[in-house]
């Protein structure tokens, strides 16, 4: 009965963890796409910051921004929801919502910007918490991309040990 | 007579760091200890520092899991072994825009924080590149920015522009474009308030990692061997190496690198109880030594 029970939670284990990968790969790029958005939003605070030099690229920079957004959003709204990706993708939809709303007020003139940076600043931090807490809950995603400074040292992502695919997906 | 008394204190540390990310085309020789630390600076009337560490609360996880970062502890634990608190800090020189040297912005609420103009507008101009040219920023965290936005917004951002002599009496700041990244800067100290080789600590950030940057593993013959991280130019580092060298007198001890792990066995220094290196490169007369 015993070794029933065990083979049983080990086959729901395997399934659970088969969703939990199938969503990470769909997922995967969203979440780097509302990074971008995120980082393209704070070079257009730090350039209405930091005056003329920069103002002429924000808009182009907005102009990147508002279409990887658009396609993090598809991306969002196609996925397939399973029970273990719920959490992590309530995470992705308030970012989606906030990093949004943050873009949408950035929607001025330079100017305009510097003097109502609060209002972008706001939304878009709480968007990135979601980020961070999105990768907290996916396995091998990151915020921060430590390719080019002295932490690079990435390793690779461990599979658990006792991880078998199951086929399919 | 010292104007400031110096410390280098590490804050935390990668046990197996790959040699070639420190010396460039060093492939396959192996790993070595790369501790990470910041520079305080107690003066008259002045409590600053060079770099301020990483937040490592933010990344934990990935952090442990991906590139081996360890023993961190936050600076109201390891500036304390100097008697000085976070809130004392009053100026914060960050030497470039990565996330272990200025993720630790939050910290320091009472301080007034200088950057390089140009490593804020390269943010900028890479933003406008495109994802594919992403690399050109790797290691700086946008929640950063954020921050030094929200430092702006406060009255607490000054960007320099280049050269900056007596920010704080005797200390300068210098900027080395195109090396380490697009707008790194150096801090000069020039503790004897004379000439400036004498008694001149030159505060190097990251562009250099290990004094063998400096004279190449050969100090009789030396050479530079420019760090193996970058995103500006390698020849770019061997001049800026050479013209930190010229500001000391050729003394290669007086470039400090933050992660050098031999830094301990060249000055004064102790083990915290946290296992983490304290390191007095000077001490003013009013001072209490941290290491004695």
């Amino acid at each position: 009965m015993d070794a029933y029970l065990g083979s049983q939670a080990t086959a729901v284990d395997h399934r659970w963890r088969e969703a939990a990968s199938i969503y990470s790969a769909a997922v995967r790029p969203a979440f780097d796409l509302l990074l971008g958005v995120a980082a393209q939003l704070s070079a257009v605070l730090i350039a209405s910051s930091a005056g003329s030099k920069t103002a002429d690229v924000a808009e182009t920079i907005l102009q990147r921004a508002r279409a990887s957004h658009g396609e993090a959003l598809e991306t969002l709204r196609s996925i397939h929801l399973t029970v273990p990706s719920r959490h992590a993708h309530g995470h992705l939809e308030r970012a989606a919502t906030l990093i949004g709303a943050a873009l949408q007020r950035a929607r001025q003139s330079n100017a305009d910007r510097a003097a109502h940076i609060d209002e972008i600043l706001s939304p878009l931090r709480l968007g990135w918490n979601e980020l961070n807490s999105a990768s907290d809950a996916l396995t091998g995603f990151c915020v921060l991309n430590l390719s080019q400074c002295c932490g690079a040292h990435e390793k690779r992502a461990r599979v658990p040990r006792n991880y078998q695919s199951t086929g399919g997906g | 007579m010292k104007h400031y008394s110096i410390w280098v204190l590490e804050y935390s540390a990668i046990e197996e760091h790959p040699m070639s990310a420190a010396l460039y085309g060093s492939h396959n020789a192996g790993t070595s200890r790369l501790p990470f630390c910041y520079v305080l600076l107690k003066g008259d009337g002045v409590v600053a520092m060079v770099d301020v560490g990483h937040n490592h609360v933010d990344y934990k996880k990935t952090f442990a899991e991906q590139i081996g970062v360890s023993n961190w502890h936050s600076p109201h634990e390891v500036l304390m072994e100097c008697g000085v608190t976070p809130e004392d800090v009053t100026h914060v020189f960050i030497t470039h825009a990565h996330f272990d040297h200025m993720g630790g912005i939050d910290f320091f609420p009472n301080a007034t924080f200088y950057i390089q103009e140009r490593e804020l507008t390269a943010w900028v101009s890479t933003m406008a590149l495109g994802s594919r040219f992403r690399s050109l920023m790797g290691g700086i965290d946008p929640s950063d920015i954020l921050r030094l936005v929200d430092l702006g917004r406060q009255g607490r951002l000054v960007a320099i522009d280049g050269q900056r002599d007596d920010i704080l009496p005797n200390i300068d700041v210098h900027p080395a474009y195109d090396t380490h990244t697009p707008g790194s800067q150096y801090v000069v100290v020039r503790n004897s308030g004379k000439g400036e080789t004498e008694d001149t600590w030159v505060l190097a950030g990251d562009l250099v990692y290990k004094h063998e940057n400096l004279h190449g593993g050969d100090e009789e013959d030396p050479f530079y061997i420019p760090v193996g991280l970058a995103t500006g130019s390698q020849t770019r580092l061997i001049m800026t190496s050479d013209e930190m060298l010229g500001r000391v007198g050729d003394d290669v001890t007086r470039v400090v690198p933050v992660h050098e792990d031999r830094l301990k066995d060249i000055f004064p220094s102790r083990r915290s109880k946290y296992g983490q290196q304290v390191v007095e490169l000077s001490l003013r007369a009013s001072d209490t030594s941290a290491v004695g």
